[in-house]
């Protein structure tokens, strides 16, 4: 097991946002995180990564407790997020936004990565934001920072990667191409996946968890959630 | 693509300290003293630029680092006898010391309420250099005596009442400072003071500690800080309170503005300009700084990221 949270929840004074949540993430796996609007989803995932902390429960990476390790170090140890509203360095080049983030790059895959450069242009030719490397960020479109910002997390050469609602805002052919890179980073890392759109989630996930209400309804892989009429009642709209 | 040190960059920066050294020989002495003092405070101003234009933390409590200089040199001088070398190191030592236990401190706020904290801090040292008036004369302050200005050195001897001596020891210290900085911002150390001006929780989620980071940031420009208000005391041999008021912290931040935050030479040009244009504009009214207003206004609005800001954005994107 890469990942396990044990009883997690979150309250915001008085709302209890993530209410008892145990999740499991396996290595190597793609896992969606689902739900409607309001389920909790991000403050989970936020939680995981250390953006946030826990009100109660556990949560184990590669067997370390690491509930209350800072979000920096959770980084270093191998886990990396990619937040929900495109999160970039819009003044500074693309190049340097990958940059910095290469700054703390794990050791495997070494053989590409012997120096800085080498390793943000690889980073920048797996999303294909090579060639715009000396443009300033906030002059890509939409969907390239969109890119940009999975490459930041890419950068980290990540155990898991967490992308937060990585297709929100894309274009049918963006979305599409994101499709194809993920299914080309997989064999690399563990991807937990926060996705509004199904199609999506049902292309790309071997494992499948529903939120509600900040709890969870249901886990499974897409078929099994796609015939649990609890889901369909809540979720699916069926 | 590589984003590395351009040669144009390295031999600007060795331009305009080889332009400073010059200008000694052909400076009139009002001219030639206040050169010196202009760059005494422009280290005080390239350390506060180290925080603010590279880190993004505004503080308006600078003034107690250079008074921590300041005051240590001077009281170590006045009080202890100790030499200019003792005394300088003490304060710079002092001055490191304090930046770090305040910004250990005040950098668990942010934004305005990190503002609001660095200059309440700084009005304790300034309320402090009143109260213990027995030792610091308050207001009035201290004159440093003569032989509190001469030391020997690989037996040389130095007599800091000259004032070539004094621009030369002034324009050393500042070149080691040019240095400092200019190697600080093109290292990864100086990368990550960027990203968290830009984006400090996406820095945070890349896995830097950006507490420890803007730590050391604060440590440095407290320290230069500092440095700069010991060079001031031993300089001019005078230790006041007023160099503790705020504002002395402001002018640190007009000067960077000025000149050009998150420039390396910003700073200094800022210094130069802000003083000389005082300067011209009082021999003219002794409504002075109404005039200094209005063209601060106007560069403002042309120059909106400072002189050498906007010519960096412009012009010469290899400024460092």
């Amino acid at each position: 097991m890469l990942l396990s949270a044990r009883n997690v929840s979150k309250s915001f004074g008085g709302l209890q946002a993530v209410r008892h949540v145990d999740f499991d993430i396996e290595d190597g796996e793609i896992h969606a995180l689902i739900g409607p609007n309001g389920a909790g989803k991000t403050t989970f995932v936020s939680m995981l990564s250390g953006r946030i902390s826990a009100s109660e429960g556990s949560i184990t990476f590669k067997g370390t407790d690491i509930t209350s390790l800072p979000a920096y170090t959770r980084v270093r140890m191998g886990i990396a997020y990619t937040f929900q509203i495109t999160s970039i360095y819009p003044q500074l080049s693309v190049y340097e936004n990958v940059a910095i983030a290469t700054r703390y790059r794990g050791s495997r895959n070494s053989a590409h990565k012997s120096s800085l450069e080498g390793s943000v242009k690889h980073t920048l030719d797996r999303v294909g934001l090579l060639d715009q490397g000396e443009r300033k960020a906030s002059e890509l479109a939409y969907g390239h920072q969109r890119l940009l910002e999975i490459s930041m997390g890419l950068a980290l050469d990540p155990l898991l990667l967490i992308l937060d609602e990585p297709t929100q805002g894309l274009s049918d052919s963006e979305i599409e191409d994101f499709c194809t890179l993920i299914r080309g980073i997989r064999s690399d890392t563990t991807i937990l996946l926060i996705e509004h759109n199904l199609s999506v989630v049902m292309a790309l996930a071997e494992r499948i968890t529903v939120l509600d209400q900040g709890s969870v309804l249901a886990q499974g892989t897409p078929q099994e959630i796609q015939d649990n009429e609890a889901v369909q009642a809540a979720y699916l709209g069926a | 693509m590589k984003s590395s040190a351009n040669p144009k960059a390295f031999w600007l920066h060795v331009g305009v300290v080889v332009l400073l050294f010059l200008l000694q020989f052909v400076l009139p002495e009002y001219h030639h003293l206040t050169a010196t003092r202009i760059m005494v405070l422009a280290i005080f101003a390239m350390g506060y630029n180290v925080l603010f234009g590279y880190t993004g933390l505004l503080s308006l409590g600078h003034a107690m680092f250079f008074a921590t200089g300041l005051y240590t040199a001077g009281l170590t001088a006045y009080h202890l006898e100790w030499g200019v070398i003792s005394s300088f190191i003490a304060a710079v030592s002092v001055g490191a010391a304090v930046s770090m236990i305040i910004g250990a401190v005040a950098l668990r706020t942010s934004g305005v309420a990190f503002m609001i904290v660095t200059m309440m801090f700084a009005q304790v040292a300034y309320l402090s250099t009143l109260y213990f008036t027995t030792y610091t004369r308050g207001d009035e302050g201290l004159v440093l005596p003569e032989s509190a200005r001469s030391f020997s050195v690989i037996g040389f001897d130095v007599n800091l009442v000259d004032p070539v001596v004094r621009y030369s020891i002034t324009l050393g210290f500042l070149a080691l400072t040019l240095f400092i900085i200019y190697r600080l911002v093109q290292s990864p150390t100086g990368r990550a003071l960027v990203a968290i001006r830009e984006n400090e929780s996406r820095t945070r989620m890349l896995g830097y500690n950006t507490f420890a980071i803007k730590l050391k940031a604060l440590t440095i420009s407290g320290t230069l800080s500092a440095m700069s208000g010991a060079l001031y005391a031993l300089l001019f041999a005078y230790v006041g309170s007023s160099f503790a008021t705020i504002q002395y912290s402001i002018d640190a931040l007009l000067f960077t503005l000025l000149g050009g935050a998150g420039t390396v030479l910003g700073p200094l040009l800022g210094s130069f300009m802000m003083f000389y244009l005082i300067d011209i504009a009082s021999d003219y009214t002794t409504a002075y700084l109404l005039v200094a207003g209005i063209v601060l206004i106007i560069l403002v609005m042309y120059f909106p990221k400072g002189l050498l800001g906007t010519l960096r954005e412009k012009y010469f994107p290899w400024i460092p």
